[in-house]
Order: C-alpha cells, then structure tokens, then sequence
C-alpha cells in the first residue's frame, strides 16, 4: 500500500485549496488519433437539479445508454455490444485532483473519487483539532488509502501512516510519519507539480456540441488549437492524467501518482464518432452488418447523429 | 420538428412596445413542445428518460431566457414607472394644489391625481403586463421543474426495485 503526502501550491495554497473537483470528457480524438480530454461545460441547478448549461457529450453518452436498454429490451445483443464498446469509451470520469508525492519521492497528480476526498478530509480535519496540520511543510503526514466493497458500496478508509518505536518503560507504541518539503523538495514541485487548477480545458457548451458532431475536426480546431497559444501547455497533464484513467483505484497504488511528464497516449486513430457526410442508414440490421458499420454508420443506424 | 413528428413552431408570446423598448417576441416553441409530452412523463422508463429530460430541460432553459428578459423589462418599466410618479407630483400636482387649501393635499389625493394622468398610467399598465407575463414564465417553469423532478424519482425507483429490464416494459408483457 503507498503512502502519500498531499501538497498544496501556488495560489490555491494561498486560499488554503489543496485539491480541484472535474468532471472530464475522455473518449474524443484529434484527427492525429491522440486522446484529448475536457471538462465538461454542464451547469446544474444544485437545487433544483434542472440543467442550466448542456453538455452535449453528456447527452451522447445519456443517449447511448438509452439505446443500450432498448437494445436489452429487444435482446439485441450484437447492437448492445456495439454500443457497450462505446461506453467504455465515451465516458465521463468525475475526480478531485491532488498534488502528491509517494514515498520514494514521485510528484503527480491524484485522483480521488468524491467517496475517498470525503474520507481524506474527515482525516484531515481530525488531525487539524488535535492541532496537527498534515498539510504544512515542516509537519506533513503520509496517508494511507484502504478500499472495500464495489460499486455502490465501496467505501474508503483513509489513515495516517504510522510507525513502531519501543518506548522504554511503556513497550511498542506507534508514531506518525513525518514528512518535511525541503528546499530540494519544494524546487521540484515547482517544475514537476500540476497546477490544479490549469489541468483540463473548458470548452463552451456550444464548442462541445461541435465536438460530439463534427468529431476529430472540431477536436483539432477547439482543443489544440488552444494548446498552441497556451504557455503552460496544459495538454501534457491532460494526457498524462488520461494515461491513468485505467487505474480504478488511483490511491491505492504507486502507479496512481503520476509523475507530469509528457507521455503520449498510445491510441490507434479511430474515426471520429459522427461523421459530417451523410451515410446510408441501416434500417434493418443483422448481426454481420453491425459489426462491420463504421462507428459513424452505426451511430447514424441509431438516429444518434 | 419533433421526434414525434409534430410542429411547434409560431409559439410566441409578444411584449408590446414601450417607450424606447421595441417589441419583444419570447419563442415558446420547444415550452410547447415540452407541454404535449407532459403526458410521457406518466410512463417514463430507462429507454425514454434521456430524450424526455432533454426536451424538458431545453424547454427550462428557453423559459429560464423569457424570465431574465422579463425580469430585465420589469426593471425598466418599475423605473418608467417612478419617473412618471416624480413628473406627477413635482410638476403637475403643484399647480393642481395651488388654489386649494394645504388641508387638501393627503395620500389618497395624489394616488387619485395620480391614476388620471396617462404617462403614469401607461407606465402602470405595461407594469402590470409584465408582471403577469413573469408570473406566466415562471409558473411553466415551476411546472417542468416538477415533472422533471417526478422522473428523477421514478427512475431512481426503478433503479432500486432490482426489477429485470424485462419487467420494466409494460407494453412488452410478461414472456
């Protein structure tokens, strides 16, 4: 099991924010075949939960659900792969995002699920009363993360990483991990740390629509278009982020921190989901034909274009 | 065009012109649309709820637009309204109290003096227009909010009855 020390930077830290929530769009391509993610533009009401600001890639993902459970319903089960294959696409992956180094000293970027944040802050705020901040530079704490259950149930449990010493006249007792960010450490997280709140592009609800209609095209024109007049170049920690997304518990192991480093997704280019030239609609389908549609033609089939 | 292949285009509720305001044309087609297939809300199941919520909530937002630009014309007209009031009683309510006594002169007067002069009256009637207007908006909008909120449950009820998606079709009946 890792054990982890969170870091706040930069202005965040100023306004004691140490970590960033994201909602992000994963399964859309430039026409270079490369992943590129984004933040979803959905606006809710929190209170009446009625949406104020659409997210098309939303309600793509919505919709081909929708087709899967008519699909089910019709024991379809050559369409309900297909559109099964695109879910594990086209997803959208709800995280807080962190600033963390390991043990041996890797700096990335975390991502917790909303259920381990809460856990992490319930830790957080108990070490705070008892008048330790495990957030400081000088006075840092390792943390250690357990999951149980699945799905619904899955619960996380988030401890102070301890150590035995042997106390004369008192026998074993357990001491926290102490961590210090030394000025070497500091140097580093300046060059190697993520700023948090840079890490996914914001596109318009009216950009995203594009996206999900025109495919990799709109891709190229509003996603990279921007990284090339953007200093920081946020794209790498979007890919870099993305390079981890398979790992379904990101605290857990020493793979879940991920140094910022570059690394090119390895993606075959796949057409862009819906095609802006009119395909034949396949009325009727049988299995063979369905599985030899372009994603295109079958999301046409659909009536998802 | 709907999916179901009805039109409901031309729904348009028109705010006169006032003043330096021009005519406002608020398009109430996808509300209208929404309205027809209120119904559908009844029979909400996990194959139709995405399309129903969508067009709900497109109807919310259009709404939602009305209701700022309603909100933005009561504003205006609360202002032409209290400027047709300062006009009343700083310039024609003084010479109408001129040859009378001071004795004369109490609220209800100047609401009467007031209520027979045309600038202010205008300024009243496209108040009150407005108002009814906001309270036309706002109720459909209440109203989306509620079905939208009865197929939150419904769904969140058939996610939890553990039924089979079979069972969740009642115009397939039971093999």
């Amino acid at each position: 099991m890792e054990k982890l020390v969170i870091v706040s930077m930069g202005e965040l830290a100023d306004k004691g924010i140490w970590s960033m929530y994201y909602e992000v769009h994963y399964g859309y391509k430039n026409s270079q075949g490369q992943m590129r993610a984004f933040q979803s533009p959905l606006v809710k009401n929190r209170k009446t939960k009625m949406i104020e600001v659409p997210d098309a890639a939303l309600e793509f993902i919505d919709n081909l659900k929708s087709k899967s459970e008519a699909a089910k319903k019709a024991g379809d089960t050559t369409t309900l792969k297909r559109i099964e294959e695109m879910l594990e696409r086209y997803n959208l992956d709800k995280n807080h995002y962190v600033n963390a180094i390991d043990s041996q000293g890797n700096i990335g970027i975390l991502k917790l699920r909303h259920r381990a944040k809460n856990a992490l802050d319930a830790t957080i705020k108990r070490l705070r009363e008892s008048g330790v901040d495990p957030l400081s530079t000088d006075n840092g704490r390792y943390f250690l993360f357990r999951r149980s259950g699945t799905g619904l149930d899955t619960t996380f449990q988030v401890e102070v990483a301890t150590k035995d010493i042997t106390v004369e006249g008192v026998g074993k007792v357990k001491q926290d991990l102490v961590h210090v960010l030394t000025d070497d450490i500091l140097d580093r997280l300046g060059n190697e740390a993520a700023k948090l709140e840079t890490l996914f592009k914001r596109p318009t609800s009216e950009q995203v629509a594009r996206i999900v209609k025109e495919g990799a095209s709109a891709v190229d024109e509003i996603l990279d278009a921007k990284a090339t007049t953007t200093e920081d170049g946020p794209e790498d920690d979007t890919d870099t982020v993305e390079s981890t997304q398979t790992a379904s518990v990101p605290t857990q192991t020493a793979s879940a921190v991920t140094t910022p480093v570059t690394t090119p997704v390895a993606a075959t280019p796949t057409p862009a989901p819906v095609a802006a030239t009119p395909a034949p609609v396949a009325q009727t389908t049988t299995a063979d034909n369905i599985a030899s549609q372009s994603d295109e033609e079958f999301l046409k089939s659909l009536g998802l274009s | 065009m709907s999916d179901n292949g009805q039109s409901y285009t031309g729904a348009v509720v028109v705010l006169p012109s006032f003043g330096k305001t021009p005519q406002i044309s608020l398009e109430m087609n996808k509300t209208r649309e929404a309205e027809q297939r209120f119904v559908e809300a009844k029979t909400v199941n996990p194959v139709t709820y995405t399309e129903l919520e969508h067009t709900f909530n497109e109807a919310y937002r259009e709404l939602k637009r009305h209701s700022s630009t309603v909100g933005y014309q009561i504003a205006i007209a609360e202002k032409a309204l209290a400027q047709a009031k300062a006009n009343v009683l700083l310039d024609k309510y003084p010479d109408f109290m001129k040859d009378k006594p001071k004795s004369h002169d109490n609220a209800d007067l100047r609401a009467a003096f007031m209520i027979r002069d045309e600038e202010y009256l205008a300024a009243l009637d496209r108040f009150n227009q407005l108002k009814a207007v906001e309270s036309f908006v706002d109720g459909r909008i209440k109203v989306i909010e509620n079905v939208c909120r009865y197929m939150r449950k419904e769904m969140d009820l058939t996610m939890r009855s553990g039924m089979s998606n079979r069972d969740l079709y009642i115009t397939q009946g039971k093999k």
